[in-house]
């Protein structure tokens, strides 16, 4: 399994950014351990990156690798429904209720 | 004015700044563009050409030194840079010379979930870039609908996109925003972006009427300036895009002028007391077979033979015909072409719709700067487009005719062989100076032609329904009929006295025609 990258589009160093990039460690940190990378990227600084991944919405998160890339938008105010959005397993240690790991769709084609 | 509210009367002596768009026709429904550093906004339902109009918006002004930023929210970029191809626009080119940017903020296909809040401040950001690298006098969005699909949150997108328009206006950029509004829904959008995002709306529309299509713009609202009011039919042409047909172009303020000259029958000018006015529209209506295209066979060889600049428009016969009756009318229309001073158009009226036709005809005009036009016959344009449409095709046709100040001899064919209007009749005869009537006249069991000119605006002219025949060399005009009545409405009847008076009357010299021998 290739390691877990992100990348997360904000606006400026405003709150509500902050916000979403300490829940994304968070929950990383709970279902990775240490095994992924964060990309931070203020759109006000970089439209390139903006541009090319077409991002319209701030915050944006997405998960580059593994592939298919998802996205979830929005500051990641539910941990749970966060989880499931950008396809992360079980936390580490503790299996989900049915003791599998959550269904993934490979087939899905991302951008 | 736009609105008679009493905060806004103030207004009226400042007249906004407008852009010209540079969108045929557009400007001219616009009275002078769209209002500089503001936003317009475009509503129409599927299939009425917003996007065409949104790209055209930017062309034009590409064509004008001006830069543009188109941001995409349904179709990717590429896609609209190849949709736009056939209508001759080359943004890849313009994108190279750094004239265009697209924001492309077209859906995503990767999956995408929300969670939790967020803004379209990225967008605004991508824009503002845009603007910033191209030094952008114009911004199109298209459409404000994919953007409230994309993002299911109205209150929010209804907010940030007066935002963006806030922001874009406050750069002094002229905005155009166009937004899909349901069928049947008075042309506004179900957003109800109208009330917070643009103080100016235009809606298109493209309607399907005795089974013919029909598009229109109309501009409902421009705050604060003056615009014409009601719906102009407009065409969607490769190579041109929209083309908008303004009716009624002409504030009547050219000076009429008393300049005659022939319409190539030396016995028809007399009846005319000395011809055409040089700017003015005739109508010859007839049966078919009464001689319409003999008339202006004559009208189109008196003007080359004095070295007039002569334009020929045939609906009903290809020009090969058109040539051939000339021959037989002892007229050599093709080394009239070769000269220079002739050109004949023979369009089947079906190939395209009357919006297209005039558009084309113009076009003509424009090039060839006749002297004098005709066009046989009015009546074959009228089958292809509905009552009202035609009837803005012959108000955009005369105006056109009119603009130019030249001589206009149009023909139309009425339905019934004896007497009888046509529908064009109707439609035309208030828009023309002259009409002419050619009828056929049943008499004594034998059918003879008539002539007479039934109205000539500024001068005076026979009243008199003459005989004519026709003949190897063309219409001779003769004497009026004497002791009938009826000829006009097909139902001749004879009004003299007794056999005495008609037989009297049949050997009684007539006058000659005015200025002939």
């Amino acid at each position: 399994v290739s390691r877990h990258a992100f990348t997360v589009f904000v606006t400026g160093d405003g709150a509500r950014g902050q916000r979403t990039v300490g829940l994304l460690r968070a929950l990383c940190d709970r279902h990775l351990g240490d095994d992924y990378d964060l990309t931070i990227v203020d759109v006000l600084v970089d439209t390139t990156l903006a541009e090319r991944f077409n991002v319209v919405a701030t915050p944006t998160v997405i998960r580059t690798s593994p592939p298919p890339a998802l996205r979830a938008l929005g500051d990641l105010g539910d941990a749970d429904r966060a989880a499931t959005a950008l396809g992360l397993g079980p936390p580490i240690g503790r299996p989900t209720d049915n003791g599998r790991r959550p269904a993934q769709d490979d087939d899905r084609d991302g951008r | 004015m736009t609105t008679a509210s009493p905060e806004e009367t103030q207004q009226v002596t400042r007249e906004l700044d407008k852009l010209q768009t540079g969108i045929p026709g557009f400007d001219h429904v616009t009275m002078g563009g769209l209002p500089r550093g503001r936003a317009t906004l475009v509503t129409g339902a599927a299939g009425s050409a917003k996007t065409v109009l949104a790209v055209q918006f930017l062309a034009e002004g590409i064509k004008r030194g001006q830069a543009g930023v188109f941001v995409t929210f349904e179709e990717a970029a590429e896609d609209v840079r190849r949709n736009m191809v056939s209508l001759g626009w080359d943004i890849a080119a313009w994108e190279k010379a750094g004239l265009w940017r697209f924001v492309d903020a077209s859906p995503v296909t990767t999956d995408e979930t929300v969670v939790g809040e967020y803004d379209l401040a990225a967008l605004m950001a991508r824009i503002g870039h845009a603007v910033d690298q191209t030094t952008a006098e114009r911004v199109s969005l298209d459409s404000l609908s994919a953007v409230f699909a994309q993002f299911q949150d109205r209150v929010l997108v209804r907010q940030q996109i007066r935002a963006l328009v806030t922001r874009l206006r406050r750069l002094g950029l002229t905005v155009l925003l166009t937004v899909e509004s349901p069928e049947g829904h008075g042309g506004l959008s179900r957003f109800t972006v109208e009330e917070f995002v643009a103080d100016n709306v235009v809606i298109l529309r493209n309607t399907l009427e005795e089974e013919k299509r029909r598009r229109t713009v109309e501009v409902l609202k421009m705050r604060g300036t003056m615009h014409r009011k009601g719906e102009y039919p407009f065409t969607v042409l490769p190579g041109q895009g929209i083309v908008v047909i303004p009716l009624s172009v002409i504030e009547l303020t050219q000076q009429s002028t008393d300049t005659r000259i022939t319409s190539g029958n030396a016995e028809l000018d007399a009846m005319c007391s000395g011809g055409f006015f040089r700017d003015s529209i005739v109508l010859a209506s007839g049966a078919t077979g009464t001689g319409k295209t003999l008339m202006v066979t004559e009208f189109m060889d008196g003007g080359v033979s004095r070295g007039e600049r002569c334009l020929l428009f045939a609906f009903e016969e290809s020009r090969d015909q058109m040539f051939r009756n000339a021959r037989g009318w002892g007229r050599d229309f093709e080394a009239a072409e070769r000269s220079g001073l002739l050109r004949l158009h023979a369009f089947y009226p079906e190939v395209s719709s009357l919006e297209d036709h005039l558009v084309a005809m113009k076009e003509a005009m424009d090039t060839f700067q006749p002297n004098r036009i005709a066009i046989d016959s009015l009546s074959a344009l009228e089958r292809i487009g509905t009552r009202k449409s035609f009837r803005e095709f012959l108000i955009g046709l005369t105006s056109f005719v009119k603009e130019m100040q030249v001589a206009a001899l149009l023909t139309a064919t009425s339905s019934s062989l004896l007497g009888g209007s046509s529908i064009t009749d109707g439609h035309i005869s208030t828009l023309t100076d002259s009409i002419i009537l050619l009828r056929y006249v049943e008499m004594y069991g034998e059918v003879r032609r008539g002539i007479t000119v039934l109205k000539m605006r500024g001068s005076a002219h026979e009243k008199d329904i003459r005989e004519f025949r026709i003949d190897g060399d063309g219409l001779h005009i003769g004497r009026p009929f004497r002791n009938v009545g009826g000829i006009l409405a097909g139902r001749v009847v004879s009004v003299a006295g007794n056999e005495d008076d008609r037989l009297t009357a049949m050997f009684t010299e007539d006058r000659p025609l005015d200025g002939l021998s």
